[in-house]
Formats: C-alpha cells, structure tokens, sequence
C-alpha cells in the first residue's frame, strides 16, 4: 500500500490525541487511541509519551526516516461528550481508514461542538449543591441556600477562568465564597446547619475527577501521570479545606 | 431504614453530568449508577463498618459502569466519574478542617485518617473491577484471534 504523508498524518494524529486529552481521557485511552490511528494508517513504528500536559510523538518509516511532533496542553476541561465522540472517531477511522482530510474535518467539528451554556451549567451547580445537602441530611431551607453558594461559586469560578488565574487559587476562594454564604445565611436564618449548607455547596468541588483518573492511570502503569493527578486531587483538597476553614475561623474569632 | 438518600443521589449525579458535559441517555445512566452505589452501600449496613461498605458500594457501581460502558460502546470514564460522586468523602474533607480550626489535634487526625481510608477504599474497589474486566476482555480478545484473525474491542 501507499504510504500516507507522515508530515499531515502526524499532524491529525496529534491533533486527536491532544483533544482526548484535554477534554478529560485517561492517558492509556490517548495513547491506544493514538498507536491504533496511526496503525490504521500502516506507518511501520510510532513512539509515544504521554503525560497529563504534554504528548510526545514519533513516526518512522521503512527508510529510518522519522517526524516528530511534541505537544504542551495548558487548559483542561472535562468533556465527556466530546471524549465519546473522539473515541467513536478513532474506532471508525480505524476500520476504514478515510482520507485524512475527512478526519480533520471530523475533528474539527468535534472541537467546535459546544459546551453546555452559562444558564445549564448554572442548573448543575444548584442541583448539586442542594442535593448534596439533601443527602447529607440538611433540611429544604438549608438546601435552598446552598444552592445559592452554588451560584455564586459557579461565578466565582467562572471569572477565574475568564482571567486564567490558578486552579488552586480558584477553588480556594470559591470555597471561601461558599462558606461565606452559609455564614451569613446563618446570621438571618440561625436554625439553620452550617456544616451541610458548607458541606453541599463544596461538593461541586470535589476532585471526583482527578481522583477517578488517577487510579486509572495507576491502573494502566502511568505512574508518573497517576502521581501528578494524585498531587492534584490533594491540593484541590487542601484549597477546599483552606478556603472554608479561613472564613469560618474568622467568624468564628468575631 | 431510610432510603430516601438515594433519591438525593440520583439527583446529585444527575446534576453532575451538566458539569462533566455528559449528553443524551448516558446522563440518566450514569445517575443511576451513583444510586446503585449508595444504595449497597445502604444495604451492607449491618456490617457496621462503613470502610468495607464504601468498598462493596464501590465494586457495585464499577461494574454497573463496566456493564454500561459495554452496552452502549462509550467510554467508560464518565459513567465511573458520576457514579463516585455520593462516595466522594465531601463531609469528611469538611469535618477534618472544622476539627483543624477549633484546635481539637486527636479528632483531626483521626477524622483525616478516616477519610483517607475512604479514599482507599474508593480506589481498591474500582482497581479492582477494572483489573478484572481488563483481564477478562484480554483474554477474550486473545482466544478470539486465535480463532480468526480478532477484531479489537475497547
């Protein structure tokens, strides 16, 4: 068979693999979802090092010629639909093997789908938090204001992110935003329960994310991603435990 | 007993998927899955030893969120990130810093510890489940390709 053009094949084989990435896959899906396109597209030997921001890829061909190609990944965001659609992508470019314009195309179109907006979002937020406080066993008031702190989380965040500031930063003043909240919704409502109002409102938080990938990277023998992901789940938490522990404090000292 | 959790559980997973963008009937799947996890979790209750119950919680939704993956042919990531979610030990991060900040050391660090293990537990059960789904589906795929030359599944 006709050998592709290494330089547009890595080209679009990298492009792929840094959208699975940064919408939230785990590396051992970048990595098989990358070998398995490039396999399809019958180049001899590829290479590849992935880890949670940066990928690094070789391609080389029966001559000992080799392309390669290495990528920075600064913003993450979780997105699970677009991570289904790249995988339904890769499984069928990699029956067919289309040519690579068609992919790009694809791809493209993925990268362009959007996100859900502002105002949905916002219904997660509140969702979350008042359930959480549901579950762990507040009362309807409690959940109403917690829902509240999830507004004004989902703000907070939401401007953090506009400005690109860290995420730690992030989710420590969100959290002391949250408590906040819960503080004062204290002061006019004092029948209320502080520790599930605060407790509801942070699960919004929570590192499910990176704790769920860091096992899995563990799992899969990326020790070095599964670490790096283990160290973020743990500032996140200490972010979380900082930002609602000063604020309470300092009420508490009033 | 009350159940009444699960219901919140429900509603909190499936809030979660706007946040994590799952679409379609996946999100009510993945909700599902968090409700099953509380839910034997709820029901190992007589063992009296809420580190054991977070585990069976846990091998139970993993392996819903195997089973779904599987059926529907998507990722299996979303379904486990949601379905984790009532597991998460939210109330123990919290309960940790509130002994933190009135200065009670022994309470803190034994709250801390606890929510550690959770953690642990958290991970064990689903290394578990997906070590041997893994396992299961490579043996599969290698009896296959003797037979013909196989086709990968994910």
């Amino acid at each position: 068979m006709e050998q592709v053009d290494y330089n547009s094949l890595i080209l679009v084989g990298s492009n792929l693999g840094r959208q699975l990435l940064q919408n939230g896959a785990e590396i051992y899906r970048v990595e098989e979802s990358m070998t398995r396109f490039f396999k399809a597209y019958h180049v001899s030997q590829c290479d590849l090092f992935v880890l949670t921001n940066c990928i690094n890829v070789t391609l080389q061909d029966s001559d000992g010629q080799a392309v390669t190609r290495i990528l920075r990944i600064n913003d993450y965001t979780t997105d699970m639909d677009k991570v289904e659609k790249l995988n339904d992508l890769c499984r069928k470019t990699c029956e067919t093997a289309p040519p690579l314009e068609t992919v790009q195309e694809e791809l493209k179109k993925i990268e362009e789908t959007p996100a859900f907006p502002y105002k949905i979002q916002m219904l997660g937020f509140i969702g979350l938090a008042s359930a959480s406080t549901l579950f762990f066993g507040g009362n309807f008031v409690d959940a109403i204001m917690s829902g509240i702190a999830g507004i004004c989380m989902q703000w907070v965040l939401f401007v953090f992110e506009k400005y690109r500031a860290n995420s730690f930063f992030a989710n420590l003043i969100a959290s002391a935003v949250s408590a906040l909240v819960a503080v004062l919704a204290l002061r006019i409502f004092p029948q209320l329960h502080l520790d599930k109002i605060i407790m509801g409102a942070i699960m919004n938080l929570v590192p499910g994310i990176a704790i769920t990938s860091f096992m899995r990277d563990l799992l899969s023998r990326d020790y070095l991603s599964g670490t790096l992901r283990l160290v973020e789940s743990l500032l996140v938490a200490t972010a979380i435990a900082l930002g609602t522990g000063a604020v309470l404090a300092f009420f508490r000292f009033l | 007993m009350d159940y009444l959790p699960c219901l919140y559980s429900f509603i909190m997973c499936f809030a979660y998927c706007y946040r994590v963008h799952l679409k379609g009937k996946n999100m009510f799947f993945a909700a599902l899955g968090g409700t099953l996890g509380w839910f034997v979790f709820l029901l190992f209750q007589p063992l009296r030893n809420d580190l054991l119950q977070y585990f069976f919680g846990t091998v139970a939704f993993s392996a819903y969120a195997e089973l779904m993956a599987r059926i529907n042919k998507c990722p299996v990531t979303g379904f486990l990130i949601i379905s984790m979610l009532p597991m998460v030990p939210g109330s123990g991060i919290y309960q940790t810093m509130e002994y933190a900040i009135s200065g009670n050391t022994d309470l803190f660090l034994e709250t801390g510890m606890h929510t550690l293990g959770i953690a642990g537990s958290l991970a064990i059960g689903v290394l578990l489940v997906s070590s041997t789904m893994r396992l299961f589906v490579n043996i599969r795929t290698q009896h296959l390709s003797k037979k013909q030359m196989g086709t990968g599944e994910e």
